[in-house]
């Protein structure tokens, strides 16, 4: 394939790709930015950054960051722990386990706290089975504040910690560890003075990525921080009162901040880590552990496995008992699956749920489009200004929700050329192309990785086959990147389907979503719609999870 | 016949010449290897024949046509890869039919005739019994039969070898080295093989251009190359030859030769002796090998090496050993 020579089709998608990241990146970001400098008579003005440095603002970034760095020592403490002793312990059934505690990393963040809620509020299970074990009339505790965002927190969060550190516990040579045992270290020093050091990449990786997204994170914070405020709340709130300039000062601020996190995640993934590779290292398991521990890794794996499971489970058994029964002793209801029922026959309930799937599925058409095109431009073609349209692609992986759906707000609420010169908010399609920008990084990097792991010599061994470019590309590309791009295409319908972030801020009555929905029914305490909706969620990204792991498995590596 | 000509072919890569002025002919049905150390631009010959890169001047002629400029699809030349580059979406099958698929466009033959033609390949290389599997289950030594396989099915004109057995262990490149020399004997493609492994060279080829820094320095047979070195690279490369300058030679072994010159002694034909009066030299290590002793010399400021076959020794020396030196034959090489 020649490098350096663009055919027409090339050039055609080279402007679609213009096209896209300028109308649909960097105008809304202009706008953002121009807002900002705007006060309520649209004129040049600093007021809204001057505003930056009143009480509440302090106050919310103040929170916003100690939010973030309580969640990345909660997080990364019970992540490591666990990989650690996934690795090392003896833990039976371990395949099992280390699967259901990744289940918070695919379940959509609205559900997770929506579970916790019925879990641990005030009318939640938890509260009614002591109430009625105790004979009390009101609740022993509140679960909002702090503590709820927290504990929601570090229960997404973990996970994290326990993918890249057991990946990175995976890949050290255990002839490290049997020579600092066989020269008399305990395993406590070879912990600190081999395993850990050998760690510290993965979690830096992981503490910037989880960083990054507790700052961004609003669900949990809109739903349980109360009167404590937070960048993105904040940002929601002063969009409700209409204070624009306020809401894009704030936004611009949360966005150089996570900006500055994405810069120093991908400037650390350039760096080359030191190690020293051999042919083979045995991958047999180290010095045994004491059985005694082995037990009590086994209790503690249990225990949080249940703990993990146990939000879903409340979900589970929430959908399936009548509506309206968290006012009264719902442990004495019958089970009902009218919940679900009422979601497929009521057009109220069906809507939104018609709308998520139809606004998933043209994210996911949109960024496949984008993405792998670009990335095919990126890694197999030399254009000028290829880095550039890297950085640019990889943009919205830092911006958070609430701020693109204001800049989308801001830009698109007159007619532009982007939207075909119509105002689109409002509109059904703000929200797929909403969807569309965030997700846009997982295609990109899943392709471009895809095409980089593609030997430069099967290219070649094809062409001196005497096949041509266009056969190669169609024999040979297309097969060995497919995986990766289906894998980024179904992360990307995964994140659209439950999306709430910035749909919370873009919908409109007859364009709910399921997540807008499922907020609504648990705001007028409609437990069985919102829970249901919640498991079929729940199902549904899990059925793809799995068939993604499954095609995922037997796609090729190359020997 | 002639079946591959390179004329004059140089190239550069960042203003840094990485070929000058190759001249090489390849005839007909031989094996002739490109040997050198790596970054001597081997490869990139390799690749120029194939059309993977373009000689920035000189020509590419295979089978009297000028391929200069043609791209790698228009020129009959096979490629087996260092990695294999077997398909990795593909079963064996495929991975051999691929190259035939293309050509029954041109040439309009048949389903039945692939599948005759990749069974009768497989059959000469050994893997009849793995037509169905997925590649990615092969080992390495396997991929390397099918690789040859895949390329051999399409009767190339040539087929290039890019050091094919440096992936493969000792044993196995032993093997599968004397599996290639039959394949090639029987098939009688004409082939061309660059390898930084002298022996193998020497033990593969019909005929050998050793290269270096982007220069042929000497081509020929393996037996010329190895007893006639024309430089002292080619000496040291090939043969680890032990040079020695002229104030050396005649102190040592009393022979005359022009200062600009060195006397170019191959380990085998150096004698390490006991009983003489010009003790100039101390055993520094002693290898026994099995087949062979293998003693590091130092001779003044020079360590050299001597290598006697255990069954001829007569006198064996351990380390410290005060020792003369003397040459096996009287065949005088200089080099310069």
């Amino acid at each position: 394939m020649n490098r350096n020579k663009l055919t027409p089709v090339n050039i055609i998608f080279v402007c679609l790709i213009l096209f896209f990241v300028i109308g649909y990146i960097l105008f809304p970001l202009f706008s953002l930015l121009k807002e900002s400098f705007l006060n309520q008579e649209k004129l040049l003005s600093f007021s809204s950054y001057e505003s930056l440095f009143s009480q509440t603002a302090l106050k919310a970034t103040f929170n916003s960051i100690l939010l973030s760095v309580i969640t990345v020592i909660g997080s990364g403490l019970i992540g490591i722990y666990f990989a650690y002793i996934f690795q090392y312990h003896r833990i039976p059934n371990k395949s099992f386990f280390s699967t259901l505690l990744l289940i918070p990393l695919a379940t959509p963040p609205l559900i997770g706290v929506v579970a916790f809620l019925f879990l641990l509020n005030e009318s939640g299970l938890v509260s009614k089975l002591l109430m009625m074990l105790f004979n009390l009339q009101h609740a022993l505790f509140r679960f909002d504040g702090w503590t709820a965002i927290i504990i929601i927190h570090i229960y997404s969060f973990y996970t994290m910690y326990f993918l890249f550190v057991a990946s990175a516990l995976k890949k050290i040579d255990t002839n490290l560890i049997d020579a600092s045992y066989s020269m008399g270290a305990t395993k406590t020093k070879t912990f600190f003075k081999i395993i850990l050091p050998q760690l510290i990449p993965a979690i830096i990786g992981a503490s910037l990525i989880t960083f990054m997204a507790s700052m961004a994170s609003f669900t949990a914070p809109f739903i349980f921080g109360g009167s404590d405020r937070f960048l993105t709340t904040e940002i929601f709130n002063a969009k409700i009162n209409g204070d624009n300039s306020f809401a894009s000062s704030l936004s611009v601020l949360l966005t150089i901040i996570s900006i500055l996190f994405l810069i120093l995640l991908r400037w650390y993934r350039s760096k080359k880590v030191l190690t020293i590779r051999h042919k083979s290292t045995p991958k047999t398991s180290v010095a045994q552990f004491k059985k005694g521990i082995n037990y009590f890794s086994t209790f503690v794996s249990a225990m949080f496995t249940f703990l993990i499971m146990l939000p879903i489970m409340t979900l589970l058994f929430l959908s399936f008992i009548p509506e309206g029964s968290l006012m009264r002793n719902f442990f004495e209801e019958s089970f009902t699956i009218s919940n679900y029922s009422k979601i497929f026959s009521d057009s109220q309930f069906f809507d939104p749920f018609k709308n998520s799937i139809g606004m998933a599925i043209i994210a996911v058409v949109i960024t496949l489009i984008i993405g792998v095109s670009s990335s095919f431009l990126i890694a197999k073609k030399n254009i000028k200004g290829k880095n550039f349209l890297e950085s640019i692609l990889s943009l919205p992986y830092g911006i958070p929700g609430t701020v693109i759906a204001l800049s989308f707000i801001l830009s698109f609420n007159t007619p532009t050329i982007f939207t075909a010169l119509t105002s689109i908010v409002g509109t059904f399609w703000i929200l797929p192309l909403a969807y569309a920008v965030r997700n846009l990084p997982l295609v990109t990097q899943s392709s471009i990785a895809g095409f980089h792991s593609i030997d430069p010599s099967l290219e070649e061994a094809s062409q001196t086959l005497g096949a041509s470019g266009f056969r190669t590309f169609k024999k040979i590309i297309v097969p060995l990147i497919f995986p990766s791009v289906l894998n980024g295409a179904l992360l990307v319908f995964i994140n659209s389907v439950g999306e709430f972030v910035s749909t919370i801020l873009l919908y409109s009555y007859s364009t709910k979503t399921i997540s807008v929905e499922i907020y609504s029914q648990i705001r007028m305490y409609n437990t069985g719609a919102a829970a249901s909706y919640g498991i079929i969620l729940f199902l549904m990204v899990m059925v793809i999870v799995y068939f993604s792991r499954k095609t995922l498995d037997k796609s090729v590596g190359v020997g | 016949m002639t079946n591959l000509q390179l004329k004059n072919i140089s190239k550069e890569f960042n203003k840094i010449k990485v070929l000058s002025d190759i001249n090489i002919e390849v005839k007909q049905g031989e094996f002739y290897s490109i040997v050198g150390p790596s970054g001597c631009g081997k490869t990139t010959l390799l690749r120029i024949i194939a059309g993977l890169e373009f000689a920035d001047t000189g020509n590419v002629i295979i089978k009297n046509i000028d391929s200069t400029e043609l791209s790698p699809q228009k020129r009959n030349v096979g490629i087996v890869f260092q990695n294999y580059a077997l398909f990795p979406n593909m079963t064996v099958f495929e991975n051999v039919a691929y190259g035939l698929e293309i050509k029954k466009e041109n040439k309009n033959f048949g389903k039945d005739i692939i599948k005759e033609k990749v069974n009768l390949v497989l059959e000469k290389v050994q893997m009849s019994h793995k037509i169905n599997n997925n590649v990615t289950t092969l080992s390495g030594g396997e991929q390397q039969r099918i690789s040859l396989a895949r390329v051999i099915v399409t009767e190339p004109d040539v087929i290039l070898f890019d050091e094919p057995l440096s992936n493969l262990d000792y044993a196995l490149r032993l093997e599968t080295r004397n599996e290639l020399k039959r394949l090639q004997r029987e098939v009688g493609i004409t082939s061309v093989y660059v390898t930084h492994d002298q022996t193998e060279a020497l033990a593969l080829s019909d005929r050998i251009a050793v290269l270096n820094k982007g220069i042929v320095q000497q081509t020929g047979t393996p037996y010329e190359v190895y007893y006639n070195p024309e430089n002292s690279f080619v000496a040291e490369f090939i043969g680890h030859s032990n040079l020695f300058d002229a104030a050396l030679s005649k102190e040592i072994f009393n022979v005359e030769i022009n200062n600009d010159e060195r006397l170019s002694v191959l380990p085998e034909e150096l004698i390490p002796v006991a009983n003489t009066e010009n003790k100039i030299a101390k055993i520094t290590d002693v290898q026994f090998t099995g087949f062979s002793i293998e003693y590091s010399i130092s001779v003044k400021d020079l360590l050299v090496k001597a290598l006697q076959p255990t069954h001829s020794v007569n006198e064996k020396f351990n380390v410290g050993d005060e020792v003369g030196l003397k040459l096996l034959s009287d065949k005088i090489r200089k080099v310069k």
